[in-house]
């Protein structure tokens, strides 16, 4: 990867908690689990969490199949402390973001479809 | 009805879905994404949460096999899956010496913390470059009393094999204890 383009999805994962401030960190991994690019807090340990995002992201995908819920498109996690959204990117990448409690979901998810919409570009067009 | 679940672990491309695939008779649950680190260099496609099979070994005795990933990133599907297992098949490749230290280092993470009865089994020995499992043992520096047995994982006999050998350890610590 180079670096102009890893700075792009990075920059892009910032303007997404800019323009929703419920949404307190973000990161965008491969399906196989490596980070690409993260803006997580730094206690986060970004290797770990792109790993549990796959796993997560794929078994989800699997029971969506299993029960004939078609394609996945999200995993929705709450805990008391906040939200974590997986959202597939195109078909090569999840986004994962974090969010503060009683965060409004509706915008939640709003401006993930739009980020996701720009990170299949950024990551496609190389 | 008794149930009894297994753990089928090692280290990259040792054949874990593959043999969970072998022998059970449910359509196998697995997570295989597209490889992007170095395992795509020995393979397309790599486990990312676990492969999930069954197979009944009487009419009251099924197995539940859960398979894992082989990457370190993803030790803590380890410690998910071994939640409440009786017993772990440690595969290895038999052809690869060069991971034979990590199949060491991933014994080592499963047996640390509680006693788990396991064996060890070499698989790919269909092939001409294969270490034996003697030479195996030697190198992992496994206990004397752990059982280090051959295997092709696309075998579904050989596969049940070493699932019975398996079931047999499991029984023999269990009387021990």
């Amino acid at each position: 990867m180079t670096m102009g383009r890893q700075d792009a999805i990075v920059d892009r994962l910032y303007r997404l908690q800019q323009a929703n401030p419920d949404i307190e960190a973000s990161a965008l991994a491969s399906l196989d689990g490596l980070i690409m690019a993260s803006a997580l807090p730094e206690e986060a340990e970004e290797d770990r969490v792109s790993a549990m995002s796959a796993a997560l992201l794929a078994l989800s995908q699997r029971i969506a199949y299993e029960l004939n819920r078609g394609y996945l498109d999200q995993v929705f996690i709450r805990g008391t402390e906040g939200d974590i959204l997986l959202m597939a990117v195109g078909s090569d990448a999840v986004l994962t973001v974090m969010s503060r409690r009683d965060a409004k979901l509706g915008m939640m998810l709003y401006y993930m479809k739009r980020t996701a919409k720009e990170l299949i570009q950024l990551i496609e067009n190389n | 009805m008794q149930t009894v679940k297994m753990v089928i672990t090692g280290a990259v491309a040792a054949g874990k879905t593959e043999f969970i695939k072998a022998i059970s008779e449910i359509d196998v649950i697995s997570t295989e994404r597209k490889a992007t680190d170095e395992t795509s260099l020995i393979k397309k496609e790599t486990t990312v949460a676990m492969d999930f099979g069954r197979i009944a070994i009487a009419d009251d005795l099924v197995l539940h096999l859960f398979g894992t990933p082989g990457q370190k990133r993803f030790d803590f599907m380890w410690e998910i899956l071994s939640e409440g297992m009786l017993g772990l098949v440690v595969l290895v490749d038999s052809t690869r010496p060069d991971t034979f230290r990590e199949t060491a280092r991933i014994i080592e993470f499963f047996t640390a913390y509680r006693k788990t009865p396991y064996i060890i089994a070499c698989n790919k020995q269909d092939l001409e470059n294969a270490w034996t499992p003697q030479d195996i043992r030697y190198s992992l520096r496994v206990p004397e009393i752990i059982k280090v047995i051959p295997c092709t994982a696309k075998d579904k006999e050989q596969v049940k094999k070493v699932l019975l050998e398996l079931l047999y350890t499991i029984l023999e610590d269990a009387e021990e204890d």
